[in-house]
């Protein structure tokens, strides 16, 4: 008697558990329409602005290293690389730096100072950018400007966003430790390797595949950042030539010309914002080839 | 209202104040530069434009309210012991031709030239002011807002760089490690723009075409009064009452 009545209470619960089964696919199905459709009207809304644009320079304005709007001149090439540039450098900072802590916080999870860092890690990815801008203009760039002047540069910008991503990239990388197989984790136990043998021969190589792609996240959030590089990159229009120069990225040349563009110019922005897309679509591109392999091993 | 993105902002903020006290009256603020003011001033789309800058001689039927004066003044790091610099001295400095401030008077350094980003109003002055042109200026930073000029400014003792006026006075009262350098031989503060007498300001002017009448007469008075001053000043401004 009893057993018959928890089987049908079992029974109840899975029929209400396929309920709500059917009812979150729908939610679920519903919210990925909405963010496919939101993607495409952006890209849509960006295109649309961009056109005139296009339509009267066509491509050769990306190739054009020229920007002075006033006079007519909307090469985006110098842009284009010092987004390159500053997003790049910025991950080969934060990269190596959000492994270590990764492998700080993993290696000491059961600890006070474990937990602690981690709860930190959390909190500083949550920083506003904004807070994050004006550090670096008040105390990253006159620190730079100590080694070069201006200041601020390709140098302070990147550093700004590696601090920025890094807290990002050690989140992900100390997520990845966390999801080892625990065959791998029992394996280098059983051959009984040492801790500092067993992270750096073992656990780093099964999750690099996490790794780059917690570079790759890395890097779109840096390359899509506009307040830290407009307060810190120094924004003048020239192609770096060398860590210390003044350079300017796309997002920071919307950023400080749209709220007083018109016509051509406005347009010619909007080009900016499509090259930016175009830009984020390629590192979200690559991001998803990496996962794949990674989940095919 | 429509223009200026100068005057943008505190339109909106005296508009939203009128509105409270105006039920039933509502203020729309659309940014686009000074040129898009004249013209939704001219065809009737927008009440009134917002026009950073004197009405010119084609400009006879608008006409001007004005709302506040702002000025633009040279800014130094506080240690830089230059006190003054010389209409010659200023053009050489912004186009590259005086790399070093020991050729001004000042210690051994080489200047950090920084500029305002196109398109902003305070540069096109300045540049006209100076009789340069955009693509002759050397600049070492490019900033957007006065704010950030300030600090880039105050965290480089070789820097040189020019902002509203109001704003640098707000921060040097706050402590902020710069120094405004007198204009033409003119000591650069608020109280010499509210008097006219500073070279390098303009008029913030909202523009209509003809005498306004009925609620935007109402609008522009209110603007133009001392229920505003408190708003022009947070913004930087100087009141003109």
């Amino acid at each position: 008697m009893r057993k018959g009545a928890r089987s049908w209470i079992w029974l109840g619960s899975m029929r209400s558990s396929r309920c709500a089964d059917r009812l979150v696919r729908a939610f679920s199905a519903l919210a990925a329409l909405v963010s496919i459709a939101a993607l495409v009207a952006i890209a849509a809304f960006v295109v649309q602005g961009a056109l005139p644009f296009l339509l009267a320079e066509g491509g050769s304005a990306v190739v054009g290293s020229r920007w002075a709007p006033q006079a007519g001149s909307f090469g985006m090439a110098p842009l284009l690389v010092g987004s390159a540039v500053v997003s790049g450098l910025s991950v080969v900072l934060a990269l190596p730096l959000g492994l270590l802590l990764a492998i700080f916080v993993h290696t000491r999870a059961e600890t006070r100072g474990g937990r602690c860092a981690r709860t930190f890690l959390v909190i500083l990815a949550a920083v506003p950018s904004v807070v994050y801008g004006l550090w670096g203009l008040t105390a990253i760039a006159p620190l730079v400007r100590r080694l070069a002047p201006p200041g601020p540069s390709v140098l302070a910008a990147s550093l700004c966003l590696a601090v920025m991503t890094m807290p990002t990239i050690a989140i992900m990388v100390d997520a990845a430790f966390r999801r080892l197989p625990r065959a791998t984790v029992a394996g280098a136990a059983a051959l009984a390797l040492s801790p500092e043998t067993a992270i750096w021969k073992v656990y780093v190589p099964a999750i690099r595949g996490a790794v780059a792609a917690a570079g790759i996240v890395g890097l779109a959030r840096a390359l899509g950042e506009t307040m830290v590089v407009l307060m810190v990159a120094g924004n003048v229009v020239q192609f770096p030539t060398g860590p210390f120069a003044s350079i300017r990225t796309l997002t920071a040349n919307i950023g400080l010309e749209m709220a007083y563009a018109m016509d051509r110019h406005r347009s010619a922005l909007f080009a900016c914002g499509l090259l930016l897309l175009v830009a984020a679509m390629a590192t979200a591109g690559a991001f998803a080839r990496v996962e794949r392999r990674v989940v095919r091993r | 209202m429509t223009g200026s993105s100068t005057l943008a902002p505190l339109i909106l903020q005296i508009g939203r104040r009128y509105e409270e006290r105006h039920p039933g009256v509502r203020i729309d603020v659309q940014t686009g530069g000074s040129a898009r003011g004249i013209t939704d001033a001219r065809t009737g789309v927008a009440s009134a434009g917002m026009v950073s800058r004197r009405l010119g001689a084609g400009e006879a039927d608008l006409t001007a309210h004005l709302v506040a004066r702002d000025g633009i003044g040279l800014i130094v790091h506080g240690e830089n012991p230059v006190t003054s610099l010389t209409r010659e001295q200023v053009v050489g400095i912004f186009t590259g031709r005086l790399t070093n401030w020991q050729a001004v008077g000042g210690r051994a350094a080489p200047i950090t030239v920084v500029n305002k980003a196109e398109g902003r109003s305070t540069l096109e002055l300045f540049v006209h002011h100076f009789g340069l042109e955009n693509a002759a200026i050397k600049a070492d930073v490019v900033i957007g807002d006065n704010e950030q000029g300030v600090k880039t400014v105050a965290g480089n003792p070789a820097a040189i760089g020019y902002v509203s006026i109001g704003t640098a006075e707000t921060d040097i009262a706050g402590g902020v490690p710069i120094r405004l350098l007198p204009m033409d031989g003119v000591v650069a503060n608020t109280a010499q723009v509210a008097a006219g007498k500073y070279p390098l300001s303009r008029e913030l002017n909202l523009v209509t075409r003809g005498a306004p009448t009925g609620a935007l007469a109402a609008f522009i008075a209110y603007a133009q009064g001392r229920e505003v001053v408190d708003l022009v000043g947070e913004h930087a401004f100087v009141p003109v009452r």
